[in-house]
């Protein structure tokens, strides 16, 4: 049973993240998480397991409906993410963690998915996002709140999106052609 | 007679230990003006600031990299309940390194509620006004010149003369260096802002005061019945322990915001008898609305804000209409973090983005919040009261009516679900029930009123000097001072009680 206590939900914000202790129960489970060497040899903070389901997260988070647009994999998303998270305090990392192992195993079950997240189809997965956008819990909402704004930093940062949205970016080192 | 100097404690290693008449704990608007004054009495004065030096060279105007750097936590403080968003500034200059340079003294009404009402005395507008004069010279505080009000500011002018509202140009502090890039909120390449770091610091060391960077105060030492100094931490670049840095001093002003500084005073165990040490927290927090133009508004172009409007502004005790609407901008991952929904909803609103126009709707608040400390973490506990979140529901619906008035085909609320205005009918849908925490996105930059200054021990932290009631010896000299929120940004009104609470620890 998921217990999701006021106090147990510790905060986060738009690096960070809040997550229900129970998340940490779900830690030890890392079967059937494996990435290319040349990935794990990059990461500092996230294990695997957690990249994976960060990488599975951001690809609904950030999906776009035009193909011209880049997608979160092009852009190494869920690789930032794991380099901001590596610069967090302890703390707050060990409450995105948490948060992660509760994703991926808690949040579907109370979505009715009988599944982990990263192993549901893309509409399966929105259904999980969703269900936690929208939680009559506050706390669960901000949480959801935080990794799609954790995602959207990794996502917007990159020039390759600014086109899309008539974002001309920095004037410092702008490149002689601009930007895009 | 000590040379003034920066030092870098990621330069440093090892046990330091100096010795001064007064050490100030945070080199924000607050704690500059503080050193500043105290250097020039002639104190030894070392400040310590947690935060790095950064420099115009070091401001990338990106937000992946400024955000972090510039902010507490790299930009993801927020409430216990994670419902509201709280920017604070981190590194030498404070928040001043990254505000929007607006510059509104408290307003006479509030000044004169809090000497006649309150009690506090020393505080009226006939007090504080010589004061606010000499901070405003010193920092070069002007009328925003015509030639700077950019498209999505005139946008917002236009609908407010449109409603017959009252409203008005903004004074900055900036100058001709500024050459109009709208990066304010990232740290000015360009030098162009007259804030802390590159007014005051300067001064503190040029009068012979010791500034140490990525030096986090950890306890203000004490006996219980007077302070003796503090004892810090010095940070690496990563944040990483380097050394320790033990300062003693006979007066410790702390300076760390109105977060910091009563979390500060509540992990060193300052003495608190009647629980008032980090109650009475006001955020003004506000939410935003977003007018859809058919042309493009570009308005992360050009100065952010340099005009506001006051029709919701009434400062008065017991007043019903305490909104500040002003321009709101942000760029590409602000507006993304902002908007609502995921995967093509939010890719749909991001395209929209060059042609928006946002406004801000700021309460001056009434909920009082908490710092409070969990471990050694420190918690903010805030939850706006149903009148405030009225405040904000009027100032939004306030909002939407300028940008329809200004040409907006379409007003959209960042809440949950998403609301929509496309006439005024749709403004029914503006309700106090909509800024229930999470369900609206709410955002605060105005930390205030957490160590409350007033005559009495059991309703304040501080006496009206801002000496501490219960420590002989501790000071507060930041914006944690206010005994109510004053509805205006704070950072001239910081700067003023800086100076004003330096000079009477220069009296003794």
């Amino acid at each position: 049973m998921v217990r999701i206590g006021r106090r147990r939900l510790l905060r986060w914000g738009l690096g960070g993240a809040a997550a229900v202790g129970l998340g940490g129960l779900f830690a030890w489970q890392t079967s059937g998480y494996e990435v290319p060497s040349a990935i794990a040899r990059r990461l500092r903070a996230l294990t695997p397991k957690e990249y994976l389901i960060v990488e599975a997260a951001a690809a609904r988070i950030l999906r776009s409906d035009r193909p011209e647009d880049p997608a979160p994999g092009e852009l190494e998303v869920a690789l930032f993410v794991d380099g901001f998270v590596a610069r967090l305090d302890e703390a707050t990392r060990d409450d995105l963690k948490k948060l992660l192992h509760l994703l991926e195993h808690g949040l579907p079950l109370s979505a009715g998915r009988a599944s982990r997240f990263t192993r549901l189809d893309g509409p399966g997965q929105d259904g999980v996002l969703a269900a936690m956008m929208n939680s009559s819990v506050g706390l669960l909402r901000g949480a959801f709140d935080s990794l799609r704004s954790l995602c959207a930093m990794a996502y917007w940062r990159d020039p390759r999106t600014w086109q899309a949205i008539g974002y001309d970016g920095p004037l410092v080192a702008r490149p002689s052609g601009g930007w895009w | 007679m000590v040379s003034g100097r920066i030092l870098h404690g990621r330069e440093l290693r090892g046990t330091h230990r100096v010795d001064a008449d007064v050490v100030v704990c945070g080199g924000g608007a607050g704690g500059s003006m503080a050193a500043r004054e105290l250097a020039r009495a002639g104190k030894d004065v070392v400040l310590l600031e947690e935060g790095g030096d950064h420099l115009p060279r070091d401001f990338t105007q990106r937000e992946d990299e400024m955000l972090p750097m510039l902010f507490q936590d790299m930009a993801g403080r927020r409430t216990d309940d994670l419902a509201i968003a709280i920017l604070s500034g981190r590194g030498l200059g404070g928040s001043t390194v990254h505000n929007q340079n607006l510059c509104k003294r408290t307003p006479d009404v509030l000044l004169a509620h809090w000497r006649d009402d309150l009690g506090v005395e020393g505080v009226g507008p006939e007090d504080l006004s010589p004061l606010y004069d000499e901070v405003e010279r010193d920092l070069g505080v002007r009328r925003i010149e015509d030639h700077r009000v950019n498209v999505h500011n005139q946008v917002i002018q236009r609908g407010v003369e449109a409603l017959g509202w009252a409203g008005g140009r903004l004074s900055h502090n900036r100058d001709e260096r500024c050459i109009g890039s709208g990066f304010c909120e990232l740290g000015c390449a360009y030098d162009g802002k007259l804030n802390a770091r590159r007014v005051l610091v300067p001064q503190i060391v040029e009068a012979g005061g010791r500034i140490y960077a990525d030096c986090r105060v950890e306890r203000v030492l004490h006996d219980g019945r007077r302070v003796s100094g503090v004892s810090a931490t010095l940070l690496g670049a990563g944040g990483e322990t380097r050394g320790t840095l033990e300062a003693r001093a006979r007066a410790v002003c702390l300076a760390g915001s109105a977060i910091g500084s009563p979390a500060m005073a509540l992990r060193s165990g300052v003495p608190d008898p009647w629980g008032t040490l980090g109650r009475g927290l006001r955020l003004h927090p506000a939410a935003v609305v977003a007018g859809l133009f058919d042309r493009p508004i570009e308005a992360w172009r050009g100065v952010p804000q340099s005009y506001e409007c006051t029709e919701l502004l009434d400062l008065s005790p017991g007043s019903e209409r305490r909104v500040w609407l002003v321009p709101s901008f942000a760029h590409p991952i602000g507006t993304a973090s902002i908007m609502p929904g995921f995967g093509p909803a939010l890719h749909r609103e991001m395209r929209r983005y060059p042609r928006l126009a946002v406004l801000a709707a700021m309460v001056h608040d009434e909920t009082a919040g908490r710092v409070y400390l969990d471990g050694d973490r420190t918690r903010i506990e805030y939850e706006p009261t149903h009148e405030d979140r009225e405040q904000l529901a009027k100032g939004i619906e306030a909002g939407a009516k300028i940008l329809l008035a200004a040409g907006a085909s379409e007003c959209v609320v960042p809440a949950l679900p998403l609301i929509r205005i496309r006439s005024e009918r749709d403004l029914d849908a503006v309700t106090a029930e909509r800024f229930l925490p999470h369900d609206a996105r709410l955002t605060a930059v105005h930390p205030m009123g957490s160590m409350r200054m007033g005559p009495d021990p059991k309703t304040s932290v501080t006496d009206p000097r801002g000496a501490c009631h219960a420590l002989e010896g501790l000071w507060v000299a930041d914006g944690s001072l206010f005994p109510t929120s004053i509805g205006v940004p704070p950072q001239i009104s910081i700067y003023t009680f800086g100076m004003k609470v330096a000079r009477a620890v220069a009296q003794g």
